[in-house]
């Protein structure tokens, strides 16, 4: 047990360390200190290293001392309830971790990442205005995967879903004097609220249809008394939740949008770990869903089709971070696919390997220009574009339009969207103004009463007096 | 019908006409795949500087100088001193007259512009103003206010009433069409880096991109230019606002725009057919598909009255003007005054305060060189050649402080082999050689063996390329070879410095033995040695050990790494030209044509090429096995002798860098070389950001000078030139390279969002011909900020050394060098080689030089590393005396 304890405590520090740090350099800032490059980097290294070594020796730990029950896998899966906070009478928030060897593996592989990212861009960022920023976001985010990785119940997950969301966006429109990067952050953004939004809703229901919360990310199994229909409903959730934060149809417009960032910020979180999220989250809740039929139909065909849509519209991408960005996406389509299938080491160790090889891309995309000069030296392999076949025009032409889904999106969602949310203003501000004179009525009448109560009393008193 | 058809052809030749005005305002650089610096407004070189700068900033929008508050801050750090003011303003009145009364009796015109340049003009809105008034409550404060109060009062009806506003307001339907517009394209412009070629490329942009939108048969069936007529035609434009309107058409994708025109003047760049003529009508016919109302880019709005009489009333209290005295001021004295203000506005004051920010270098850079005595050297053991690049200066000078028998020379870095040069394992040949030349000779690199090992790694790699943007290979790699990415990924960012050296001893790559094909003939080759030993003056007292040196720079990750080879031999590395250059010179046949010249090279004499690698200060030398058994132990020493000044070298470079105080020399030369090698290195040297001067003359003239790195240095021998042909020669070759540099730093350092192409963060390689800021952009030219941030911007100061009569003869010979001369874009001085005195060129007469009556600091330093070590920034160029023999090594302890 005080093994389990200690494990769970490194846990611990290692999601909260990065937190308490990016606080206090953010607080020092408002409080008007002006924090050096040296200090930022020193500190956030010092962080990153000192979180990474407490998920080391969680895992050392964790393969050390294998649990009591009888299990065949080299590291089984370990919960520990750190307890629970309390809101009024009924809203009550448990704090679950769960670790086994899926999310030991993940949390490792993205410590590697975000220690050598971090040491990148302590050199590639120097003297840029926005040093100090960049640092603090990379730790939340540090910070967020590391939750959704380890996270044991619905109410942890969505903390570091919600902290991966932001710093991404954050990051997104570093640049934040130019238009285009903020632009496009906010549309990630609210690619990113919808899925936000499917993910709580995923949760909801799935704790309506099962009072056994611990089984959304796979700790137990579900309970067979559970609703169905609830449980259906909360895996179409969880599947549009997934698809939005890895990019598959019909959200696959915002990862090349979100090409805006630093360099190294494009890397860690749109060639690797925040675009895999989604695919974890779908490994991770594996368990009940695969009983449906229609989900992992459903998933295999978005992954499908994902695939071929980044495979297609990569092609004819000829600058080299979209073209990563692209594919990034057939990649990641394949892995639901993977994932739909049931396929589940083969996707967990292509979501491995894809990481750390987009890091690696997506890392030295400055240097396309020199890499394909040595390329063409020789003769015999051809890296120069092949040729187009003309019969099939409308591919290229599809395939460069991006499939048209910005227009789409644009038709078929922003334009609608829009629209009713200003019906909905106009009936707000319509019916703001109706009850505020019912209100007004009713307080005149109110106040009237009270009046007349007093008044009533009053004389009364002064009758009694009398 | 005839006439008709005559008016449609005189609109025809004027649309020609409008698009070529217009097309001056464009970048005109080429593919980032071969980096050639030029000036950036090349185009109106014919202008003078101030008014090219002013006349493209009233145009596009663009900065200048540099700021007005940056020239504060170079007053304030003592960079520009009072009697450089003096200096510049003496130099900016033209026709004014200075003592001419603006406000009050005592208020002139010299008070007025003295005034004015000290007082901050940027960044002063209406907002800040309201807010300091609304904020700021102390005495100081409230003067300011009540004089606000009279001037707001007395200048608003004469006040400007327009100013100029520039770029385009935000409207989604053209950002989205924009998006459509860059994606077609990096597809069109694409030399590789996508999978498949764009169809129909080679008819031309509007083809491709009037089938792309599926364009009316009607459209497909015009030419561009027909089209653009058309087009412009139904937009119901005057003739005369054609050109007009073409700007604000192509402004907004300037870069794309420009990399047309270059693309379409120079077809031998890239294999794509370009012409800008087919990009403005694609332009055009995209504005009118997405209806959107035609935009100014310069647009007149309303100007504030309350910014203007603010920055008055700055300038009048900083002038300690009494309150009183305003009130009393008539009308017509407040009219003159604002138009005085109005006319000595911001360009203006920059233009003074960058004229002082000049004056003051040039001062420190004459002090240095006046009455400097000549340090020939006798009986040089070594001879070594460099290329004239300023970063040449500085290791030029260590060899000389460590060995004081040798001598050193510059000259352009191709040494005069202008040559195809195909290397071993390359299929095509690349030129070597400055680009306005185009080479005929071919020299060819064949390789001994070709090792089977190498070709299988290099397929191989090929493979993996192309394979990790597939599907399923994608997905095989990634699944097999995913995780191996962390060893390059590791040791690219991270140093590990013990584990990498014992990898690096273990895969050393033993430089492959190769033997040239030079394809020149006797008498060329003859021609090309002469030429270059006369142009440097070396015609007697030959060592024995000659090293002729080419430069390149080793960087990782770098788009721009072209940007930092050598300008000499059109953005390419040097050391083909340099080895082939010792090669010929070696041969018995071409010394014996040379006698018969009378140019008589001993026997004893060898010539070896190399390279110096300026970003990780390596050098490599080339043929070595070849040396006669007579000149090994030169040779041995002479190795010792550049050892020592590389680490010496890379000590001086890295003060410039960050975390590198109290390096010695070892660890220094380490830190030059993993900034060459690490994959998150945006600095990996700050290639030409230091350069401000040019001397073209002997270098005992320039010997034991400490020049920063920031003098190009030409050798030249004025006494060997009766008719000024050599130096005909040496300018119309150097002149464009060094000015082309310098104009070019300038320019993206005062404008680096427009000029220069911005932070290097965000960057992302195009098409391989260019680059964008992220995710989809305007195709971003000039130099990164990174590349620019110590860059002082100055125009080129090039000293000669030479008789006036010699450069009044070379100048009339060359008439584009004369223009850059006289239309101020560059500075010229002339030092006279028997006199030593100096003489500046100034307003088309040499003005003698009279050292600055405020102190400059003398320095007592007997070489470069006590002069240099412990300080930071820019240093003052020094006499240095030099001891006879070096004393110390760097840091000691070695």
């Amino acid at each position: 047990m005080l093994i389990e304890a200690s494990i769970f405590d490194f846990l611990a520090i290692a999601i909260g360390f990065p937190v308490i740090i990016a606080l206090i350099l953010s607080l020092g800032f408002f409080l008007g200190i002006n924090w050096n490059e040296k200090t930022i980097f020193n500190v956030s290294r010092a962080t990153v290293v000192i979180s990474s070594v407490c998920a080391l020796i969680a895992a050392m730990l964790a393969l050390a001392f294998p649990v009591d029950v009888i299990s065949t896998a080299a590291m089984p899966q370990r919960v520990h309830h750190f307890g629970s906070v309390t809101f009024g009478n009924n809203l009550e928030l448990d704090l679950t971790l769960v670790f086994d060897s899926f999310a030991a593996l993940f949390t490792l592989l993205g410590c590697f990442l975000i220690n050598l990212v971090g040491h990148f861009s302590a050199r590639y960022l120097h003297r840029d205005a926005g040093y100090l920023r960049f640092f603090v976001w990379y730790l939340l985010f540090f910070a967020g995967v590391q939750t959704v990785y380890m996270a044991g119940n619905g109410e942890v997950l969505i903390a570091g879903w919600e902290i991966v969301g932001l710093s991404s966006v954050m990051l997104v429109g570093f640049f934040q004097e130019r238009v285009r990067p903020v632009r496009n952050a906010w549309i990630i953004f609210c690619v990113y609220r919808v899925c936000d939004a499917a993910l709580l809703l995923a949760i909801f229901l799935f704790s309506v249809a099962s009072t056994d919360a611990g089984a959304f990310l796979g700790v137990h199994k579900l309970a067979t008394n559970a609703n169905a229909t609830l449980v259906f409903g909360a895996g179409i959730c969880l599947v549009i939740a997934a698809a939005g934060k890895s990019a598959q149809l019909p959200f696959s417009f915002w990862l090349p949008k979100a090409m805006e960032g630093p360099t190294p910020s494009s890397a860690i979180f749109y060639g690797a770990l925040a675009v895999h999220c989604g695919c974890f989250l779908l490994l991770r809740s594996q368990q009940w869903w695969s009983e449906y039929m229609i989900l992992r139909v459903s998933i295999i065909l978005i992954g499908l089709m994902t695939a071929l849509y980044g495979s297609f519209v990569g092609r004819t991408r000829s600058d080299i971070k979209n073209m990563l960005a692209y594919a990034t996406l057939a990649q990641v389509g394949l892995i639901f696919m993977e994932i739909g299938f049931g396929f589940t080491t083969f996707a967990v160790l292509h979501m491995a390997g894809h990481t750390m090889m987009r890091t690696y891309q997506l890392l030295k995309s400055p240097s396309a220009l020199r890499e394909h000069m040595n390329m063409r030296k020789g003769t015999s392999v051809n890296v120069a574009p092949t040729n187009f076949r003309p019969q099939a025009m409308w591919i290229y032409r599809l395939s460069l339009a991006q499939g048209y889904l910005d227009e789409w999106i644009d038709a078929w969602l922003r334009v609608p969207l829009r629209q009713a949310s200003t019906h909905a203003a106009r009936w707000d501000t319509f019916s703001a103004s109706v009850c505020e004179q019912r209100l007004a009525r009713v307080l005149a009448f109110l106040l009237r009463k009270q009046r007349a109560c007093l008044v009533d009393t009053r004389q009364k008193k002064a009758r009694e007096l009398s | 019908l005839k006439d008709n058809k005559i008016s449609a052809n005189s609109q025809l030749q004027h649309l020609h006409a409008a698009l070529e005005s217009a097309r001056r305002y464009l970048p005109s650089q080429g593919p980032i795949g071969v980096f050639i610096h030029h000036n950036t407004l090349h185009d109106f070189e014919n202008m003078t500087f101030e008014d090219a700068v002013r006349h493209v900033a009233t145009v596009r929008g663009t900065q200048p100088y540099l700021l007005h508050s940056e020239y504060l801050t170079a007053m304030r750090r003592g960079r520009i001193l009072e009697d450089d003011l003096a200096y510049a303003l003496q130099h900016s009145w033209h026709a004014k007259n200075p003592k001419e009364q603006v406000l009050t009796d005592e208020f002139t015109r010299y008070d007025l512009w003295n005034t004015a340049i000290r007082v901050e003009s940027d960044g002063c809105t209406e907002e800040q103003i309201e807010w300091f008034l609304d904020e700021k409550q102390d005495s100081k404060s409230s003067d300011l206010r009540q004089m606000l109060e009279i001037v707001l009062r007395r200048v608003a009806p004469f006040a400007p009433k327009k100013k100029n506003q520039y770029g385009l307001t935000e409207n989604p339907k053209r950002e989205r069409a924009d998006s459509t517009l860059i994606w077609l394209l990096t597809a069109f412009f694409d030399q590789g880096i996508g999978h498949w070629k764009m169809p129909g490329r080679e008819n031309g942009f509007y083809d491709v991109a009037v089938n792309y939108f599926k364009a009316d048969a009607e459209w497909k069936s015009l030419t561009a230019e027909q089209a653009c007529l058309q087009l412009l035609l139904e937009m119901k434009i005057p003739e005369e606002d054609w050109q007009t309107a073409i700007l604000d058409t192509l402004l907004p994708f300037s870069g794309w725009a420009g990399l047309m025109a270059v693309l379409g003047e120079r077809p031998k760049l890239a294999s794509v057919k370009a012409s800008l003529m087919d990009f403005l009508a694609v332009k055009l016919f995209l504005d009118r598909k997405i209806g959107v109302p035609r935009e100014a880019w310069r647009k007149s709005v309303p100007s504030s009255i309350l910014e203007f009489a603010w920055y008055a009333t700055l300038v009048l209290s900083k002038a300690g003007i009494d309150i009183n005295v305003l009130l009393n001021a008539t009308d017509e004295k407040w009219t003159n005054f604002c138009q005085e203000l109005e006319d000595f506005d911001d360009i203006a004051r920059r233009g003074v305060l960058h004229i002082a920010y000049e004056h003051r270098y040039r001062q420190m850079f004459y002090e240095a060189l006046n009455r400097k005595e000549h340090q020939p050297v006798h009986n040089p053991s070594y001879q070594m050649v460099f290329c004239l690049d300023e970063r040449e200066e500085s290791f030029r000078r260590h060899i000389e402080e460590k060995s004081s028998e040798t001598e050193t020379f510059g000259i352009a870095g191709f040494y005069g082999v202008d040559m195809r040069f195909q290397p071993h394992d390359h299929h095509e040949a690349i030129p070597l050689c400055p680009v306005a030349i185009d080479p005929q000779n071919f020299v060819v690199e064949k390789a001994s063996s070709i090792r089977r090992r190498d070709l299988y790694l290099k397929n191989a790699q090929r493979h993996v390329y192309k394979g990790t943007r597939g599907l399923v290979t994608g997905q095989m790699l990634s699944l097999l070879t995913g995780m191996a990415a962390a060893v390059p990924m590791l040791t690219g960012t991270v140093s590990l410095r013990p584990f990498r050296r014992r990898v690096e001893i273990l895969t050393a790559k033993k430089p492959k033995a190769t033997t040239l094909d030079v394809g020149f003939s006797l008498k060329e080759m003859v021609d090309r040695v002469e030429g270059v030993l006369r142009s440097m003056g070396l015609t007697k007292n030959f060592a024995k050990l000659i090293f002729i040196f080419g430069h390149g720079s080793t960087s990782t990750n770098n788009p721009f790494q072209s940007a930092y080879d050598c300008g000499a031999c059109g953005g390419q590395r040097g050391n083909h030209n340099a080895r082939v250059f010792a090669l010929m010179a070696n041969r018995k046949d071409v010394r014996l044509l040379l006698a018969e010249r009378g140019l008589e090279i001993p026997p004893s004499t060898y010539f070896i090429g190399g390279v110096h690698d300026t970003c990780s200060d390596h050098i490599e030398l080339y043929d070595t096995a070849m040396i006669p058994e007579e000149h090994q132990s030169d040779y041995r020493k002479s190795c010792e002798l550049l050892d020592e000044a590389c680490e010496r070298n890379a000590h001086e470079r890295v003060r410039r860098f960050n975390g590198t105080k109290n390096m010695n020399g070892r660890q220094a030369k380490v830190h030059v070389e993993s900034r060459a090698r690490s994959l998150s290195e945006p600095r990996p040297e700050y290639g030409h950001g230091s350069n401000a001067a040019c001397v073209i003359g002997r270098r005992s003239l320039t010997k034991g000078l400490f020049l920063d790195r920031r003098s190009f240095l030409t050798s030249y021998d004025c006494t060997q030139d009766p008719d000024a042909q050599i130096l005909t020669d040496l300018l119309s070759a150097v002149t464009p390279v060094c000015a082309g540099i310098s104009l070019e730093y300038y320019f993206s350092r005062v404008d680096n969002q427009i000029f220069g192409c911005g932070t290097k963060l965000p960057h992302n390689v195009t098409g391989l011909v260019g680059i964008m800021d992220g995710h989809a952009s305007d195709l971003r030219t000039g130099l990164p900020w990174q590349t620019v941030e110590i860059h002082e911007p100055m125009r080129l100061l090039m000293v000669l050394e030479a008789k006036v009569e010699q450069i009044e003869l070379a100048l009339k010979r060359l008439p584009a060098v004369s223009n850059l001369v006289h239309q101020g874009w560059m500075q010229l001085g002339m030092i006279e080689p028997v006199s030593g005195k100096i003489f500046h060129f100034e307003d088309g007469a040499w003005v003698s030089f009279r050292e600055s009556t405020a102190s400059v600091l003398k320095h007592n330093k007997s070489n470069s590393y006590d002069y240099y070590f412990g300080r930071d920034g820019h240093l003052e160029p020094a006499k240095l005396s030099i001891p006879t023999t070096a004393k110390k090594s760097i840091g000691g302890n070695r």
